[in-house]
C-alpha cells in the first residue's frame, strides 16, 4: 500500500444537486504508482473530467476517498494539496498579458512568501521546469502570441514547477495538430519515466494512450472501470467492447479502429514493409477484408524491387502484374 | 539559443529592467510637476512662485492666497491624488477578479452601489445625498458615510460575482453590470422623484464628481480609507496572480478562492465606496488606467501593476483636474466630464485592439 502515489478506495463520482445524487461512475478502485503514465479513456459522457476533478479535489466525491501519498485528498488544506497535486486542464488561459516566465513561476505559488516572491531555489526549479517542457525558446513571449500546442507545454512547465508527486492533465492533446500531440505525450512518458512522478492524463487519443501508458483506466458507460496494460486490454477484447457502436470496428492486429464498411469480399495479401501496408490501408478503404488464409477468393501480392514496386494478382495460375496501386485497384474491382 | 541566455540573465535575477526603471522616474517626476501645477493654477491666478513660497512656507504672502492655497488647493490635489490611485487599483482587481478586461467600478455598477448606500443613510436622516449635506455631516458622519457606500459597493460586486459565475462571456457580463447599474440608479432616481426640487440640483451636481467638496477632516477620513484599501490590495497582489489562471488553476494552486475574493471584494469597495461617498460617481479611471499600465509596464504581475496604476492614475487625475480649471479663466468643468474625455478612447483603443481584449 505504502508505495502507491494515488489510490482510491470505493469511489464514486458524480453530482449533488439538493438532496438528489447523481452517480457517473464508480464504485472505483484505482492505484497509481510512481514512474507510471496512465491515460484514462472512455466514451463521451463516460465521465473522464467528473473522474479528473474529483481526484484533483475541485469537486467533492460522492463517496469513498482518494488518498494521494496516504493522506485523505478531502481533509487536505488546499494550500498542502498544492503540493501533492498538480494541474493541467482544459480551461483558456485569458491572461494573455501574461508571459511565458511569470506564468511558469505560478507554479511556485504554494512555496512562495507572502508577496509572492521567489527564492534562489524556487528560481532553480523554475528554470529546471522550463528545460524540461522544453519551453525555453518562447520563455520571452507573452501567452497570447502562444500556439495551442506552445500553450499546453507552457502549463505543463508551470505544474513541473508546481514539484508535486502526482501531475493530472485533462485532455492536454485535444486542439492540438498531430505532431504537438505525439510531441506532447512522448514528453510526458519521459517525465514520468526520468523524475518518477505519477501523470495521469485523460485522452480521446487510443493509439497514442496504446503506445505510450504503463496502464490504461477504462471508463465504460455503465461506469465501471476497468483496469490494466494497454496489451492486456486489447487482447482480451475489454478495449473492443467498450467503443462498442454500430459502424465502428477495432482491429486488434494494428490497435487501430476502422472506418470503413466492409464489403464482404476478403483478400489474401503478400508482402512485407511500407509498400504492403499502405496497400493494405487502400484495400481496407475500398472496403476489403483482409484475411490470413491463403485459400481466399482473391490473392495478391506485392513486391518492393529496386525498379520500383509492383502489385501481382493471382487467380489460379495465371498472374496479372501492375505498376501501380491505381491499377492493381482497378484490376482487383473487375475481378 | 541567444533566447535562452536573456532567459537566464534578465529573468532569473528578478530585477526590473532599465527601462521600466526609467518610466518609473519620469512618472515619479511627472506626478511631482502635476502636483504642484494643479496646486499652481486655478480659478484665482496666483503668482507661480508665491505659490511655492506657501507650499514650503518660506517668506510672507497674502493671507488670501495662503488660505485659498492651503485650505481649498492642496486639499484638492492631495484628493486628485487618492481618487487616482484608489480608482485605478479597484478597477485593476475588477478586471482580474472577474477576468474582463472592461469590467471597472463605473462600468459594473459598483458606484451605483456606493450612491445607493450613501442615499440610503441620508434617506434615513431625511436628506438628500449631497455635497453640502456630507460637508456638514461632523467626523463620525463622515465615517458613517464610507461604511454605507462600501457596504453599497460591496453588494453590487456580490450580486455580480454571483451571476459571472454562470456567464462565460464578457460582453453579456457586461450588459448584465450595466442592467444593475440602471436598477440602482433606478431606485435613486424614484426616492429622488419624491424629494424638493432645490435638492434635486444639489444631487445632479454631485454626481457629476468633484474633487473640491472634500474639505481638511473628511480629507483625513479619505486618506485613512484609501490606504487601507490600498494596503489590502498589495497584501493580496499574490492572490490576484494566481487568479489570472482563473479560479480552477488557482485552486489547484492552493488559493483557497472564496476567502481570496471576499479579500479582494473588501479592499475594492472600500476603496471605490469611500471616493464615490466624497467626490461622487468619477468615471472612466477604474477601467482605463489597468489598460495603460499594462501596456506601459508590459506584465500581468500585480505586484508591479498595482503600484503601476497609483502612478499612472495620479497623473491622470491630476491632469482631468488641470484641464477642468481650465487654466487662466473662471470656469470650472466637472471632473467627470474630463475623465470621459480622456478615459473613453481608451475603452475604445482596449476593444477595437483585439489583444487587449483577450489578454488583460
Amino acid at each position: 500500500m505504502e508505495d502507491f502515489l494515488l489510490h482510491t478506495s470505493d469511489l464514486s463520482v458524480g453530482y449533488k444537486s439538493g438532496n438528489t445524487q447523481k452517480s457517473v461512475a464508480g464504485p472505483l478502485n484505482l492505484t497509481m504508482k510512481a514512474g507510471e503514465l496512465i491515460c484514462l479513456l472512455g466514451p463521451n459522457g463516460a465521465g473522464k473530467s467528473t473522474l479528473i476533478r474529483t481526484l484533483a479535489g475541485l469537486q467533492p466525491a460522492l463517496n469513498g476517498i482518494v488518498k494521494i501519498d496516504t493522506e485523505n485528498v478531502a481533509k487536505l488544506k488546499p494550500s498542502q494539496l498544492a503540493k501533492k497535486l498538480s494541474l493541467v486542464l482544459t480551461d483558456s488561459v485569458k491572461a494573455g498579458n501574461l508571459d511565458v516566465f511569470s506564468l511558469v513561476s505560478l507554479g511556485r505559488y504554494p512555496y512562495s512568501g507572502w508577496l509572492g516572491g521567489l527564492s534562489k531555489e524556487d528560481k532553480k526549479i523554475v528554470k529546471w521546469a522550463i528545460e524540461s517542457a522544453h519551453v525555453e525558446m518562447f520563455v520571452n513571449r507573452k501567452v497570447s502570441q502562444l500556439s495551442d500546442g506552445e500553450c499546453q507545454k507552457v502549463m505543463l512547465a508551470r505544474a513541473l514547477a508546481q514539484d508535486t508527486p502526482v501531475i493530472i492533465l485533462d485532455e492536454p492533446t485535444a486542439h492540438l495538430d498531430l505532431p504537438s500531440r505525439i510531441e506532447l505525450m512522448r514528453l510526458l512518458h519521459q517525465l514520468a519515466k526520468e523524475t518518477s512522478k505519477g501523470i495521469l492524463i485523460s485522452t480521446h487519443e487510443l493509439d497514442l494512450a496504446l503506445q505510450v501508458a504503463d496502464q490504461i483506466w477504462l471508463l465504460k458507460k455503465d461506469g465501471s472501470v476497468a483496469v490494466g496494460s494497454p496489451e492486456e486490454l486489447v487482447l482480451n477484447g475489454i478495449f473492443e467492447s467498450a467503443f462498442d457502436k454500430a459502424g465502428v470496428l477495432f482491429d486488434k492486429s494494428t490497435g487501430t479502429f476502422n472506418i470503413h464498411q466492409n464489403t464482404g469480399k476478403s483478400v489474401f495479401l503478400e508482402g512485407n514493409g511500407a509498400a504492403a501496408f499502405w496497400t493494405k490501408r487502400a484495400l481496407l478503404r475500398h472496403g476489403y477484408s483482409l484475411t490470413d488464409s491463403a485459400s481466399a477468393l482473391l490473392s495478391a501480392e506485392v513486391r518492393d524491387t529496386q525498379e520500383g514496386t509492383t502489385w501481382l494478382i493471382k487467380s489460379g495460375d495465371t498472374i496479372e502484374k501492375r505498376d501501380t496501386m491505381e491499377d492493381f485497384l482497378l484490376l482487383l474491382r473487375s475481378r | 539559443m541567444p533566447e535562452s541566455s536573456t532567459f537566464n540573465d534578465q529573468y532569473l535575477s528578478g530585477r526590473l529592467s532599465p527601462f521600466k526603471k526609467l518610466i518609473i522616474s519620469l512618472l515619479i517626476l511627472f506626478l511631482f510637476i502635476f502636483f504642484i501645477l494643479d496646486i499652481a493654477l486655478g480659478s484665482v491666478s496666483i503668482p507661480f512662485l508665491d505659490v511655492i513660497k506657501v507650499i514650503f512656507s518660506t517668506g510672507s504672502v497674502d493671507e488670501t492666497w495662503v488660505y485659498i492655497v492651503e485650505k481649498i488647493r492642496v486639499p484638492k490635489a492631495i484628493t486628485a491624488v487618492l481618487v487616482g490611485c484608489g480608482l485605478s487599483v479597484s478597477g485593476l482587481q475588477m478586471q482580474t477578479l472577474f477576468r474582463n478586461p472592461l469590467a471597472g467600478p463605473s462600468v459594473l455598477g459598483i458606484t451605483a452601489g456606493a450612491s445607493l448606500g450613501v442615499a440610503l443613510i441620508m434617506l434615513s436622516a431625511g436628506s438628500v445625498t449631497s455635497l453640502y449635506t456630507i460637508q456638514e455631516l461632523g467626523l463620525n458622519g463622515s465615517w458613517l458615510i464610507i461604511v454605507a457606500s462600501s457596504l453599497g459597493a460591496a453588494m453590487i460586486m456580490v450580486v455580480i460575482l454571483a451571476i459571472s459565475s454562470s456567464l462565460k462571456d464578457n460582453v453579456v457580463m457586461l450588459i448584465v453590470g450595466v442592467m444593475i447599474a440602471n436598477i440602482t440608479l433606478s431606485i435613486i432616481s424614484i426616492w429622488q422623484y419624491f424629494s424638493a426640487p432645490d435638492l434635486i440640483k444639489e444631487y445632479l451636481l454631485w454626481t457629476f464628481g468633484s474633487l473640491e467638496g472634500v474639505t481638511e477632516q473628511h480629507l483625513y477620513v479619505l486618506i485613512l480609507a484609501v490606504l487601507a484599501g490600498l494596503i489590502i490590495s498589495i497584501a493580496s497582489s499574490k492572490l490576484l496572480d494566481a487568479l489570472l489562471l482563473g479560479e480552477n488553476y488557482a485552486r489547484s494552486m492552493g488559493l483557497t478562492v472564496n476567502r481570496a475574493r471576499i479579500i479582494i471584494i473588501c479592499s475594492t469597495s472600500i476603496l471605490a465606496g469611500s471616493i464615490t461617498a466624497f467626490c461622487g460617481p468619477i468615471g472612466f479611471i477604474g477601467i482605463a488606467v489597468p489598460h495603460l499600465a499594462r501596456s506601459l509596464f508590459n506584465t500581468s504581475n500585480h505586484r508591479i501593476l498595482i503600484p503601476g496604476c497609483c502612478l499612472i492614475g495620479t497623473a491622470l487625475m491630476l491632469i482631468c483636474d488641470i484641464i477642468s480649471q481650465i487654466p487662466g479663466t473662471q470656469t470650472t468643468l466637472p471632473i467627470n466630464v474630463i475623465t470621459a474625455l480622456i478615459g473613453s478612447p481608451v475603452v475604445i483603443w482596449v476593444i477595437i485592439s483585439r489583444n487587449n481584449l483577450r489578454g488583460f
